[in-house]
């Protein structure tokens, strides 16, 4: 009868004996993206179901990524066949206006700029001995996007899918630092000074074209780049539903009740890919040093290519806009409002930005798109 | 008979083809930089100028008539 307690006492704590040393870390690593979720504001929606899966991932012998676990059941309802993230992308169109971009629709080419950083780091990723496909996953990270970033990896480079969304999500949220440093390095005060409030716009655009934007992009980007086909698809759906006003219900539930429970069962599928020994290694460090790097030269292209406009308006436009033309928002568009008014108070830069904001949401997955199309007409990818 | 047939001649491969092709990271890197950056940038000019015929097209004006 000993015997029997004595096992029964053992079962008790096999977890803890079967803990291997980066456990505790990643454990460590889930309270720290609780915390900076719940005290820090700092992204809470995702960092909290991922810093909360990455907590469940690290407890040994509760197998929930096993073939039957909980965890590994909704990983494989929906991120495994990425399906999650083009139902968040659903609910981020119907979210999003695209008003003060189809004013001013010169301002998507800062859009296009601000995806530069893509290409740049999947250069050096490739150089630094990554994979192809690994080095691509990685690049994704620059388009400032996560849900972008984790349907091109959890199809792609399904084991960084945990180090890539966290670096694409992470990042996100600390544009408002990353990028003034090199927004005041790249430009100069008279530049920043420039008022664009005089700037001549053309017409706002009708509710007819509102509703037109959403097709024509899908039919346009779907036949030059067919293999992003579901990202840009999937966001111009719920930006269509948005505009056409005809069903209210199901934008409403785009952007409400099916983005939520998306959220929660993304978030917390991606912890669920942070296990210790598969998460704490050097290739997991270098993926949040390239993550930095790409949003840093998101940003540098982004205001190079608003200083290229501005000489070719004539000084009309404000560079510092366009490090607002990367995907994330309106995170970006308020940094450039925000460094324009330090400069001159009188200056207000917001619609501007936040039109080429929205310019960098549809060129981060218009970007995703062409280069799928391209590594599938080189052969790198069926 | 579809668009691409247009394009492609005989003799010429296909992108099928190609995936027999090994290619090294340089070449690989640098076709994703030039043809990734320029055809980002062409295909949202390209959406730009759209833009602006779809506001000609569908004004403002005649919608407040």
């Amino acid at each position: 009868m000993f015997d029997a307690i004595l096992n029964g006492l053992s079962g008790l704590g096999a977890g803890a004996a079967n803990l291997h040393w980066s456990n505790p870390i990643m454990i460590a690593l889930g309270c720290l993206l609780l915390y900076l979720g719940i005290k820090k504001d700092v992204e809470p929606l995702l960092l909290v179901p991922i810093g909360f899966g990455a907590i469940l991932i690290n407890i040994p012998l509760a197998n929930l990524m096993a073939e039957e676990g909980f965890l590994r059941t909704i990983y494989d309802m929906g991120v495994s066949n990425e399906l999650f993230p083009l139902l968040i992308f659903i609910g981020i169109g119907a979210m999003t206006d695209f008003s003060p971009l189809l004013e001013n629709p010169k301002i998507f080419l800062l859009g296009a700029a601000g995806q530069f950083g893509i290409f740049l780091t999947i250069g050096l990723a490739l150089l630094f001995g990554f994979d192809k496909l690994d080095a691509v996953a990685i690049g994704v990270i620059g388009a400032c996007d996560g849900p972008t970033a984790i349907y091109v990896s959890s199809r792609y480079a399904p084991h960084l899918l945990g180090a890539i969304s966290v670096a694409a999500y992470s990042y996100m949220s600390l544009v408002p630092i990353i990028q003034p440093p090199i927004m005041k390095f790249l430009t100069s005060e008279k530049e920043r000074q420039i008022n664009m409030s005089e700037m001549t716009t053309t017409q706002p655009a009708s509710k007819a074209t509102r509703i037109v934007f959403p097709i024509v992009v899908t039919i346009f980007g779907g036949l030059i780049a067919p293999m992003g086909l579901p990202l840009l698809a999937t966001i111009m759906l719920g930006n269509l539903m948005k505009e056409c006003g005809v069903v209210s219900r199901l934008s409403k539930a785009s952007e409400n009740e099916i983005a939520n429970v998306v959220t929660l069962f993304l978030g917390i599928s991606i912890g669920a890919t942070m296990e210790g020994r598969a998460f704490l290694n050097p290739q997991t460090l270098m993926i949040m040093v390239f993550g930095f790097v790409a949003i840093c030269l998101d940003t540098a292209c982004g205001v190079l290519f608003g200083k290229l406009m501005c000489v070719m308006t004539g000084g009309k436009v404000n560079p510092l806009i366009g490090a607002a033309g990367i995907s994330a928002y309106p995170m970006a568009a308020r940094v450039a409002q925000k460094e324009g008014l330090k400069y001159n108070k009188f200056n207000f830069l917001l619609m501007h930005a936040v039109g080429a904001n929205t310019g960098g949401q549809v060129g981060s997955v218009m970007a995703a798109a062409i280069m799928l199309s391209v590594l599938k007409g080189m052969g790198i990818i069926p | 008979m579809i668009l691409r047939d247009l394009f492609i001649t005989e003799g010429r491969g296909t992108t099928a083809d190609l995936r027999e092709v090994a290619m090294d990271n340089w070449t690989f890197g640098f076709t994703l930089l030039v043809v990734g950056m320029g055809g980002t940038m062409a295909a949202l000019g390209a959406l730009a100028v759209m833009m602006g015929l779809l506001k000609k097209i569908f004004p403002v004006k005649e919608e407040s008539k």
